[in-house]
């Protein structure tokens, strides 16, 4: 994404008069003396305490462009080892800077003289993915010392829109970030999740400077059922306008729109559909059938035979070496569908977004970094697609992208001319029964009550299909029986499988007709002795269930990955000579939510000898607020509670 | 013989045939080692040959490869290509784009291995995947050595180890078990040529706990001896002397000012009564004030930091802390000597195999009063004078100040030492169990659930602690948490709590069942998959003991199920029911005294466990009395 909005912005700054350099700009930065243990709250129990973050961002006109002086300081106070453990290494992340100009670490003891040191152990590397490193340890870390260490970094400016979190799983006393630019240029910035004190300082008059500022932020940490992205106080900038070419409102979703999709379809050229058109002659796209069909024949061709791989390289995303090398980016094969769809008179929407998990879309904020990844919205049957995700097919796509906003570009005709329109609209979640996992269970008794042989099949389908139908298609033949017993073992893992059979696997048949996984297996540990008397643990049929049994204060609203819900058959016959002393054990309600959603439910029948237990459990809520945290607990902790369920049987 | 075309379409469908559960062949598996006499001693030439025929799995997908090589050696060629099937012959697609990276994923803060990575383009079932490595290295300590591909069988394949004749060296075979490969030798051209063929080489079934790959994988070691230098023989690897020799000649020869370290010896020191207290005060306070971090830095890696400067940053990797200790000990006149030791993930012993890939890891000897302690500061919570678990049952080799040394087996550390007793009290309140409990940890027990609390968070504390004690069913709640002896390394750490487990019990009529199994779930044994092909390891022996004692009231009974014992040498399970008035007390005990399990043991283990889990499946009986 980003190299396509820098591509479009190239030459913005080239007539400015005045520029500096990160010399003038940095002057030797000194240590200053607080009583940073006065800041120590001595009642936490955090593992670290942030005393103090400071960053600028110094943005500089050069001869050429802009730049940015990017400066860090973080004073952090370590109250355990694994704090010491944590910060001992620091690692300062130069993939996109020009230099790092200066950096220093001290330690501070509470009771001796603080430990400086210079810059002569840094070492620097790239990772796998390519980001380059510099970084060092720590020298005299201790649990109870405080560790202040800054950096500054000379990149080429990100103006155009970016977002950096501020919370962390630690608390902060101290947050100070300053935006400092020549005084033509406005930046804006907006906080979410929380505020921040955002206000001009004037008191530069070289400079425009605009202070980001908070005071004793606590630590914001996960929690099970729950987006942790939106409880961090997250802070979006952007240059706003720029006086120097008087150009206002800079870096809106509009102009945005027309750019990303005038060089789609400039690289979308005759000679490129026909490539395309050329590739897909061997897909044998259906052309009488529905624009559904058709769009799940394009996608079920080009990512069955072209894999997406996160690395970038210019072939990647160029439409003839992708053809030629099977091999292709995000972008890559966004083109490919999109083009594709064309060809078919399909029209396709581009949609830019970001997971839920990393920041959530807002809609009243512009800004470019939410547009992260690409999908297509297909208007005429209404679905989305995953350019990025392989095993996704059209009517699925990852479930970080529902349940939330993205920038919808659309082509819409001014005068003779075709253009891109852009606007933030909703991506929604899938109804319940989108992601189903169903099972029908039988079973028998078998060595005087000792044993139990259980048949069991089960469907799945959506993203609780996911995990196993499309991997049929990549798994070697050595895991495939481990992937056949897959979801047997997640259901009874100790179960002596006796035979499995697997219909509909292959992601040709994700999200058209269900995984169905036809099982026999013995399982001993259904069966308990007391005395006499045998216990059948029938609530361990259903397979271990999620609980929230150990109580601790809930800090955030409910947020569910995705609706899904179950249905449980349970059937089987009284062992002859027994009779059961409990079966109303069986009959559980948990509907504590008066609306009819995110509920768990299981009631016997008797049909001629044999007793038939159905169970039910939907989550059709994505998201609950915080005060029903209690009502979803029970709901989940239902579950497990079935899992108690122990039936006796009594010799008649 | 005569030599016959082969389309790739044949060669697909007989490879198919033969590995039709693989994902890959190596048609070519040849790796060529050139041991030459050099003006400054020895090179040694490795040339990688491999091509792999992709028998399954769709092309769609990316398919990454890499090569990676050490500090040690330089990489003179590489060639990367796709063999693609086009009619009677492969067309063969170049691989172009490189990258390279140095930060790994491993554990160490600092390395100095190189890997490069690439895609494979079009790798469709029937392509071949054809990489050329050739790499030099110059140090004849390291003589690389040849590996057989751990899950890939080798359909073609030899390792050629062409010497000089004035090296002499010596090869050690390993994990050659199941497959014996033709091996030949003769002499061209002044060479000694050594041959070995790998053909039809199986290799393993990948399964996710198969354990260190070096520990299954057939491998071949290749040291020199010796060789004719310019001023006549020199030893290289003749025997561990050499290997200790050359250690030697790395330390660090320089003054060290060790003023800090003194200082704080004479701090740390200052209570101890006796010399056996003044070690350990030194051991724990090096355990706990020096954070380590893995650095492999070319020779850094063999060559320990200075002790002032470790004790100065609060970090070192594991020859820095050793290096320190060994420091602070021969300040006050200790007995102390530098000690090299390979984790238990190396098969070999310093008497086979003399050479750096023996050892991996530096620890300490202390020798005082006539008792030898081993010390491995690098664990902050282990006991002292304990090995650590992953050195414990392997060869050291202790160094007397460079002069001589010694070989010594370590012991394996014995189950009664690393124990963990769960002893509770509870009581019935309806469906409901309620009680205190005390889990007192020793040896490596206590080290574990210490080295994995670092954290002061008390949420955190008490999930992590769940974790641990968790019994009876998952409804298992901790109330309220205490320890003791966290702080103090001499006695064991004592985890005090009060716990509540609702709908425990099952009740039909004026009968209530409980299945007063409260061992603790993560200790109990698990069977081993049927098809597991190495073996089955555990970090240390150890006994997880439990002692459950319920009260319950006068005019209830409670009916006890029967005793149940099974043991041999390698583990074992007791538990035993008895009665007093108002309580009954259950004892079981899991002996692990093994770590490693061989795969001729796992049926026997599995029918043991069958066995045990029979026996915990017998419930109480509690029945209200009715007058």
């Amino acid at each position: 994404m980003r190299s396509l909005i820098l591509y479009a912005l190239t030459a913005f700054f080239s007539f400015q008069s005045f520029y500096a350099t990160a010399q003038d700009l940095l002057a030797e930065y000194t240590w200053d003396d607080r009583d940073w243990y006065a800041m120590v709250d001595r009642e936490s129990d955090s593992d670290v305490q942030i005393l103090l973050r400071e960053k600028d961002h110094e943005f500089y006109f050069t001869e050429q462009s802009l730049e940015e002086l990017y400066f860090f300081r973080s004073v952090v106070y370590l109250n355990s080892e694994q704090a010491v453990s944590d910060f001992n290494k620091i690692y300062i992340n130069t993939s996109n800077a020009i230099q790092l100009v200066d950096y220093n670490a001290r330690v501070i003891y509470k009771d001796k003289e603080p430990k400086n040191f210079g810059s002569d152990a840094l070492k620097s590397g790239t990772t796998e993915e390519g980001d380059s490193y510099e970084f060092f340890a720590i020298e005299g870390a201790e649990v109870g010392a405080i560790i202040d260490y800054y950096f500054a970094i000379k990149k080429h400016a990100n103006y155009d829109g970016t977002h950096f979190q501020i919370s962390t799983s630690s608390p902060i006393h101290s947050y100070r970030c300053r935006l400092i630019s020549p005084p033509g240029l406005i930046f804006s910035a907006t906080p979410i999740n929380g505020d921040l004190a955002i206000y001009r300082d004037t008191t530069d008059t070289n400079h425009r400077v605009l202070r980001i500022e908070a005071d004793s932020l606590p630590a914001v940490k996960g929690e099970p059922f729950s987006n942790i992205a939106r409880y961090n106080l997250t802070c979006f900038y952007k240059l706003q306008d720029n006086l120097y070419s008087s150009s206002h409102n800079l870096f809106t979703y509009g102009t945005l729109s027309q750019r990303i999709y005038e060089n789609l379809i400039s690289v979308l050229d005759k000679k490129t559909m026909a490539s395309i058109k050329k590739d897909l002659k061997k897909a044998g796209v259906d052309t009488k059938a529905t624009d559904l069909e058709k769009l799940r024949q394009i996608e079920d061709h080009f990512k069955g035979t072209i894999g997406v791989t996160e690395a970038s390289a210019p072939g990647l995303s160029d439409v003839e070496t992708i053809l030629k090398n099977r091999v292709c980016s995000e972008y890559g094969m966004t083109l490919l569908l999109f083009g594709a769809a064309r060809l078919h008179d399909i029209q396709s929407e581009i949609v830019l977004t970001k997971s839920r998990y990393d920041v959530p879309f807002v809609d009243s904020i512009v800004n470019y970094s939410l547009l992260e990844h690409y999908l297509l919205y297909y208007p005429s049957v209404q679905e989305f697609t995953a350019p990025k995700a392989q095993l996704y097919r059209i009517g699925t796509i990852p479930f970080g992208y529902i349940h939330n906003n993205g920038l919808f570009i659309r082509e819409v005709k001014v005068g003779d001319f075709m253009t891109g329109a852009g606007s933030v609209k909703w991506i929604p979640e899938y109804e319940v029964d989108h992601s189903r996992h169903d099972m029908w269970v039988d079973v028998e008794f078998e060595d005087d009550v000792s044993n139990v042989l259980v048949k069991m099949r089960e469907e799945m389908t959506g993203y609780n299909a996911i995990n196993y139908q499309p991997y049929y298609d990549y798994i070697s033949p050595d895991g495939l029986q481990d992937l056949q017993e897959a979801s047997v073992k997640s259901v009874a893992e100790e179960a002596e499988i006796v035979e499995v059979e697997i219909e509909n696997e292959g992601v040709a048949n994700f999200l058209k007709e269900p995984y169905r996984v036809k099982s026999s297996y013995r399982n001993s540990n259904l069966i308990q002795v007391a005395g006499n008397k045998v216990l059948f643990k029938v609530g361990d049929l259903i397979g271990p269930q999620a609980e929230l049994y150990q109580e601790e204060k809930r800090m955030k609203d409910v947020e569910n990955t995705y609706n899904h819900g179950y249905y449980r058959e349970i059937s089987f016959s009284i062992p002859e000579g027994f009779r059961c002393t409990n079966l109303d054990d069986l009959n559980m309600e948990v509907r504590p939510f008066s609306e009819g959603h995110t509920y768990f439910t299981s009631a016997y029948r008797v049909e001629l000898d044999k007793v038939v237990v159905i169970v039910k459990e939907d989550y059709n809520a994505l998201i609950l607020p915080i005060e029903r945290f209690e009502d979803f607990r029970k709901v989940i902790n239902a579950a497990s509670d079935f899992n108690k369920i122990t039936l006796v049987f009594e010799k008649e | 013989m005569g030599v016959f075309a082969q389309t790739p379409d044949d060669e697909f469908s007989r490879l198919k045939e033969k590995y039709p559960k693989k994902d890959y062949a190596y048609t070519k598996f040849n790796w060529d080692l050139q041991l030459s006499l050099t003006e400054d001693g020895v090179m040694s030439t490795l040339m990688r040959e491999e091509e792999r025929m992709c028998l399954n799995g769709n092309g769609g997908l990316t398919r990454e490869g890499s090569i990676t090589y050490s500090g040690f050696a330089s990489l003179n060629e590489k060639e990367v290509v796709t063999m693609i099937p086009n009619g009677g012959k492969y067309k063969k697609q170049k691989v172009t784009g490189f990258t390279e990276y140095d930060i790994g994923s491993g554990n160490s803060f600092y390395d100095d291995e190189k890997t490069i990575k690439y895609y494979w383009p079009n790798v469709n079932p029937g392509a071949k995947q054809y990489q050329k490595v050739v790499i030099a290295y110059n140090d004849p300590h390291f003589t690389p050595s040849f590996f057989l591909p751990p899950y890939i069988p080798v359909n073609e394949g030899s390792f050629k180890l062409t010497v000089d004749e004035d090296i002499d060296i010596e090869f050690t075979p390993f994990n050659f078990e199941d497959f014996e490969p033709v091996f030949s030798e003769e002499e061209r051209r002044g060479k000694r040529v050594l041959t070995w063929n790998f053909n039809g080489y199986e290799a393993t079934k990948y399964q996710k706990n198969n354990g260190p790959e070096l520990r299954f994988t057939p491998h071949i070691l290749v040291r020199i001896r010796s060789f004719e230098g310019k001023y006549g023989a020199e030893r290289v690897l003749t025997d561990a002397s050499d290997l200790h020799n050359w250690y030697c000649s790395i330390l660090k020869k320089e003054e060290d000012d060790l003023s800090e370290v003194t200082a704080i010896v004479d701090e740390v020191t200052r209570e101890a009564r006796t010399d056996l207290e003044a070690a350990q005060l030194i051991y724990q306070w090096v355990q706990r004030n020096i954070k380590y971090i893995l650095i492999s830095d070319g020779m850094k890696g063999f060559q320990p930091e200075a002790a002032s400067v470790v004790c100065s940053n609060r970090f070192g990797d594991c020859k820095g802390m050793s290096n320190l200790l060994h420091a602070m000990y021969q300040s006050i006149g200790f007995d102390s000597k530098l000690t090299w030791v390979g984790t238990r993930d190396i098969l070999y012993s310093y008497d086979e195999v003399p050479t750096p890939m023996t050892d991996n890891h530096m620890i300490l000897t202390l020798d005082l009063d006539g008792e030898r302690y081993i010390l491995d500061a690098t664990h902050s919570r282990l006991p002292f004078g304990m090995p650590s678990p992953m050195i414990q049952g392997k060869q050291v080799m202790i160094s007397h100040d460079c002069e001589s040394f010694e070989l010594q087996m370590m012991p394996l550390v014995s189950a009664d030492e690393n124990q963990i007793v769960d002893s509770i009290e509870c009581w019935v309140h309806d469906d409901d169990v309620s009680g205190k409990g005390v889990a007192t940890f020793t040896g490596f027990s206590k080290m574990m659930f210490l080295e994995g609390q670092s954290s002061s968070d008390a949420n955190y504390l008490k999930r992590y602690t769940r974790e641990y004690l968790l019994k009876g069913s998952n409804r298992f709640v901790i109330d309220s948490l205490s320890f003791e002896g966290d702080d103090d390394p001499n006695i064991p750490l004592k985890v005090n709590y009060t716990f509540r487990i609702d709908d425990l019990l099952t009740q039909s009529g004026d009968e209530k069942y409980l299945n007063f199994n409260m061992s603790l779930k993560g200790f109990e044994s698990q069977p081993i998959e049927k098809d597991m092909q190495t073996p089955f390891q555990l970090r240390f022996r150890t006994i997880a003991k439990s002692v459950a004692t319920l009260h319950f009231n006068d005019d209830e009974e409670v009916t006890i199920p029967e005793n149940f014992s099974l043991e041999n040498e390698l583990y074992s399970f007791h538990v035993n029911y008895s009665q007093s008035k108002g309580q009954i007390t259950r004892v079981a005990e899991d002996l692990y005294n093994f770590i490693d399990l061989y795969p001729t043991d796992f049926n026997d283990w599995n029918d043991y466990i069958k066995e045990v889990k029979k026996a915990n499946r017998q419930n109480l009986i509690i029945t209200v009395s009715q007058d």
